[in-house]
């Protein structure tokens, strides 16, 4: 089946006080229908900017090179008028922080409306009929909300109502940037429930961006594995949590509180001063001579590591 | 929301004058062209007696909010509509636009405006609309300064992100997105200028830099010193209208404090 989303040798750098600061480093990933990628690792090591550079959402200045391609076209070369199409419509964004993703001052019914109405989905009395159903299908009270503001919902209920905002799109991809940061427990069930049906008809992908394990292993079919802005490992969800190969994925499976909380020796270094070499070898127990001069390519194969 | 209490008498008194300013004939018992006798005391056909020329001073009163009242919300209007698009378009595009219309809003920011509005309104006239236009024209630097540091603090937000992942355009996030979040900077904004755009006017009639065809409570004061009115001793020609040029800033500048509190304690600033 062809993929939806194809990102092939992504670069993005960040214009610093010495230089570029590489934030994402050939990183080449496909995604698609029906499938759930998570990119999974610590913070600072560059998930999100791929989310935003699909989106085309870095600030101006920033440096990207290689190729986005949605359905065969090359996100990163649209007009920006073009951008707007695709944006919502083709390609959906779920945020970390759902109460910030709204606007305070105006009415949550308001917002379901408008990006409805402005892509020309529906007129405006159907868009409130279908923001009132995906509503209820999330099991919020649809008329007390619709004229509510964010600051009178809880953390949850935003979370549903800005679900609800991309899925009236009918989006083909959705990303998930950190959607279950603080969350609580029960919370983070019922967004699992939500993101999950994204996948379940088959023709929408999902790119979860997380760095919480126990979601990547539930939501996810494949994941791959980030370092410094580099993937240092890709491949089947099951496969790769249950028997990691690259040093990085091991350490971050054994910092787990269930898997002994042990940590990985070492701080992840500066993304403008990064080592010569593999750039985990500092941290690494297995690091042998050639790692510390050598990049390791990305060995290819059903599963793909840098090691 | 509850309804602030203390909105009720700033808001009767500014009520009250706009009503008398826009039907001032309904109010005023005489019309602004009766003459009869000059210089008479307060009784019971002419409450505040009558000016130099005859004319009713409490008709020339109720004639005279019209216009004080329309240069200082005119002139407000004015200076709200170009310093929030300068405000707008300097935060939300920054770069070599944000630099230019700020070096502009610093120039406009030092110019001494009461000695260039003089100048101004004497080179090109007595006419209430060159004062609007003057007035409004020199007072929304501080608007702008203000809704540029209100949009480049909201633009990084994570709800101004989301609104482009639906696929807003700038434009629409600018005035659907944007605006309405910095509309509760701009109201007492608008009514402080408005405030001080009427003390202007005042200032401007007293000097004499008005247009002699329109009544103005600035221009009644100034027509009280020219003819004698002080030296007369004709306290109910030139007091009634210095009153409702007072009470109206302060009823204009407590409905700005009052809103610029009711917005913090929404806010919990």
């Amino acid at each position: 089946m062809k993929n939806i989303l194809e990102i092939s040798d992504l670069s993005v750098s960040f214009p610093g006080p010495n230089g570029k600061i590489p934030a994402v480093r050939n990183l080449s990933l496909s995604l698609g229908p029906g499938e759930c990628l998570a990119i999974v690792g610590e913070s600072g090591c560059g998930k999100s900017v791929v989310a935003h550079a699909v989106l085309r959402l870095l600030p101006p200045g920033t440096e990207v090179l290689g190729r986005v391609s949605y359905q065969g076209q090359d996100l990163l070369h649209l007009s920006e008028s073009e951008m707007d199409q695709i944006r919502g419509q083709e390609i959906g964004m779920v945020f970390q922080s759902p109460e910030r993703a709204l606007n305070p001052v105006m009415k949550i019914g308001k917002q379901l409306i408008s990006p409805q109405v402005m892509h020309g989905l529906c007129s405006e009395k159907d868009a409130e009929l279908r923001a009132k159903g995906v509503l209820r299908s999330l099991g919020l009270d649809a008329d007390r909300i619709m004229s509510s503001y964010p600051w009178m919902c809880s953390g949850g209920m935003c979370q549903r109502i800005v679900f609800a905002a991309v899925s009236l799109l009918h989006p083909n991809l959705v990303i998930a940037d950190e959607p279950t940061k603080g969350l609580d427990a029960a919370n983070v069930t019922d967004l699992e429930a939500m993101l999950s049906t994204v996948t379940a008809g088959k023709s929408t992908g999902l790119l979860l961006i997380t760095h919480d394990m126990d979601v990547a292993s539930r939501l996810s079919n494949r994941i791959a594995v980030m370092y410094c802005g580099m993937i240092v490992e890709e491949g089947e969800t099951r496969s790769v949590l249950s028997s990691p190969k690259h040093p990085y994925t091991r350490g971050l499976l054994g910092s787990l509180p269930k898997n002994g909380f042990v940590p990985i020796p070492g701080i992840s270094p500066a993304l403008s001063d990064l080592p010569n070499g593999c750039v985990f070898h500092p941290r690494c127990a297995f690091a042998e001579e050639t790692c510390r001069t050598d990049i390791p390519d990305l060995k290819d194969g059903v599963r793909c590591r840098r090691c | 929301m509850k309804f602030d209490r203390r909105y009720i008498l700033p808001g009767l008194l500014i009520l009250l004058f706009l009503i008398v300013a826009i039907f001032p004939g309904m109010f005023a018992p005489y019309s602004i062209s009766d003459r009869t006798a000059t210089y008479q005391a307060p009784g019971a056909d002419h409450l505040l007696g009558t000016d130099n020329m005859g004319k009713d001073i409490f008709s020339l009163l109720i004639y005279a909010a019209r216009w004080t009242l329309m240069i200082g919300f005119a002139s407000g209007l004015l200076a709200v509509f170009v310093g929030t698009a300068v405000g707008l378009l300097a935060g939300w595009r920054r770069g070599a636009l944000d630099e230019f219309l700020m070096g502009t809003t610093d120039i406009v920011l030092i110019l001494p405006k009461i000695p260039l509005v003089i100048i101004l309104a004497a080179y090109l006239g007595p006419s209430p609309w060159v004062l609007i236009f003057v007035l409004g024209l020199l007072s929304w630097e501080s608007i702008a300064r203000v809704v540029r540091s209100k949009v480049i603090q909201i633009r990084s937000s994570e709800y101004i992100l989301a609104a482009r992942c639906l696929g807003f355009s700038d434009c629409r996030i600018m005035f659907k997105e944007i605006l309405p979040v910095v509309f509760p900077v701009i109201v007492p904004k608008f009514v402080l200028v408005t405030a001080a755009a009427m003390i202007s006017e005042a200032s401007l009639a007293f000097l004499g830099l008005s247009d002699p065809q329109t009544v103005s409570w600035g221009g009644m004061i100034s027509d009280a010193f020219t003819y004698s009115g002080f030296l007369r001793g004709m306290w109910y020609w030139w007091l009634p209208p210095a009153l409702c040029i007072i009470l109206g800033v302060l009823a204009i500048t407590s409905l700005a404090f009052i809103h610029e509190r009711g917005v913090r304690e929404v806010m919990q600033l």
